[in-house]
């Protein structure tokens, strides 16, 4: 009779211990983990359902592909100044200028005392955009300038006008054109 | 009759015990048994965990890589916006130079700033009284916002004309890219 007793007595203190400290924290273990995962559910649904919400957007902007492209060819990674001299070139003798000086690289400011603005620039508000300056000088008559001016601004390239300057010489129909151009980059 | 008696109470206390032992069995067995299930779903959780952080961590690189190029886009945009806001436009300054000159007035010089709206002009006219016209035009019209007359001299060996120089400010919507 005894020996049933003791072995009893061992074996609920075993099962006590067993159930206290090995199975209750297994048991929160998996409590935890199992709230782990319905989070973790959560997270990636959320994530899903952005990825849903950015692709559909990413959709709408293709539709305006072209036009990105365009705006990337507006501004490039470079200055790229060739294919602006060229553009400069091509216009001019579209439109019977004669062109008199071409200048880039140097420092636009010293040419003029009304304005100080260096060769290359961060534009302001955006300081990964580049204003690259040039000095451009033209001549031949008003009209003909009008029509070179109104090219220029339609170009694909965005140049911009900093100044421009043209006096009549006496007795003449054509005018010499000073120009401070700026053409933009990253 | 005395002996069977005492015999049957020993065998009911030997059966009470038993029942508590095979109990406790039960229930160590049901204990062991339960620590390998417990064990076996945390390892499933584990792995559902494990599985779960891949997916998740798969999922943000897509957003991420799609975010990238959004945002890439959205910064083209901008930066063409931002240019653009800068961008000046002087196709409209020559059709409103030529409308505000009177006709018996010459202007000489041209410097343009579209950056500061602004004309510094040099010009030439027979007399005063073409000159007040000529101020009282650039005064009607709604657009130029301002404008001062810096000089004016008469040279007296030359009194057939006189000159002056003028310095406009033009109103902003002149700059600006127009549908026409």
């Amino acid at each position: 009779m005894k020996r049933p007793i003791i072995l009893t007595s061992i074996i609920i203190l075993a099962v006590f211990l067993l159930g206290y400290f090995v199975l209750l924290e297994k048991y929160n273990d998996l409590r935890s983990f199992r709230f782990q995962i319905e989070q973790k559910k959560l997270d990636l649904e959320d994530l899903r359902e952005s990825f849903t919400s950015l692709s559909n957007l990413d959709e709408e902007l293709k539709e305006y592909e072209s036009e990105i492209s365009r705006i990337s060819s507006a501004l490039p990674a470079d200055a790229d100044i060739p294919s602006v001299a060229n553009f400069i070139q091509e216009i001019s003798k579209e439109n019977e200028l004669t062109i008199e000086s071409l200048e880039f690289g140097q420092d636009v400011s010293s040419r003029s005392s009304r304005s100080s603005t260096k060769t290359v620039q961060a534009i302001e508000g955006a300081s990964d955009i580049k204003e690259n300056n040039f000095s451009l000088s033209l001549f031949g008559s008003y009209s003909d300038f009008k029509n070179f001016l109104s090219s220029l601004e339609k170009s694909v390239r965005i140049i911009g006008i900093k100044e421009m300057t043209f006096s009549s010489l006496t007795g003449s129909l054509n005018f010499t054109f000073d120009l401070e151009l700026k053409v933009y980059s990253y | 009759m005395a002996f069977e008696v005492t015999a049957k109470k020993e065998t009911k206390k030997f059966d009470g015990w038993n029942i508590i032992f095979f109990f406790s069995l039960v229930l160590l067995i049901a204990a062991v048994l339960s620590f390998f299930i417990f064990t076996y779903y945390i390892e499933e959780a584990n792995k559902e965990i494990g599985e779960l952080d891949r997916k998740i961590a798969n999922q943000e690189q897509e957003n991420q890589e799609l975010k990238n190029n959004l945002k890439a886009k959205k910064k083209i945009i901008d930066n063409f916006s931002l240019i653009l806001s800068h961008h000046k436009l002087t196709n409209q300054v020559f059709p409103l130079i030529e409308k505000i000159t009177h006709q018996e007035v010459v202007f000489t010089e041209f410097v343009i700033s579209p950056e500061n709206y602004q004309i510094e002009l040099s010009g030439r006219t027979t007399n005063f009284q073409t000159l007040g016209e000529q101020i009282l035009i650039l005064k009607n019209n709604n657009e130029i916002s301002d404008f001062n007359l810096l000089e004016v001299s008469s040279k007296p060996k030359d009194l057939d004309y006189i000159e002056f120089f003028l310095n406009i400010y033009l109103s902003p919507q002149v700059f600006i890219l127009s549908s026409q």
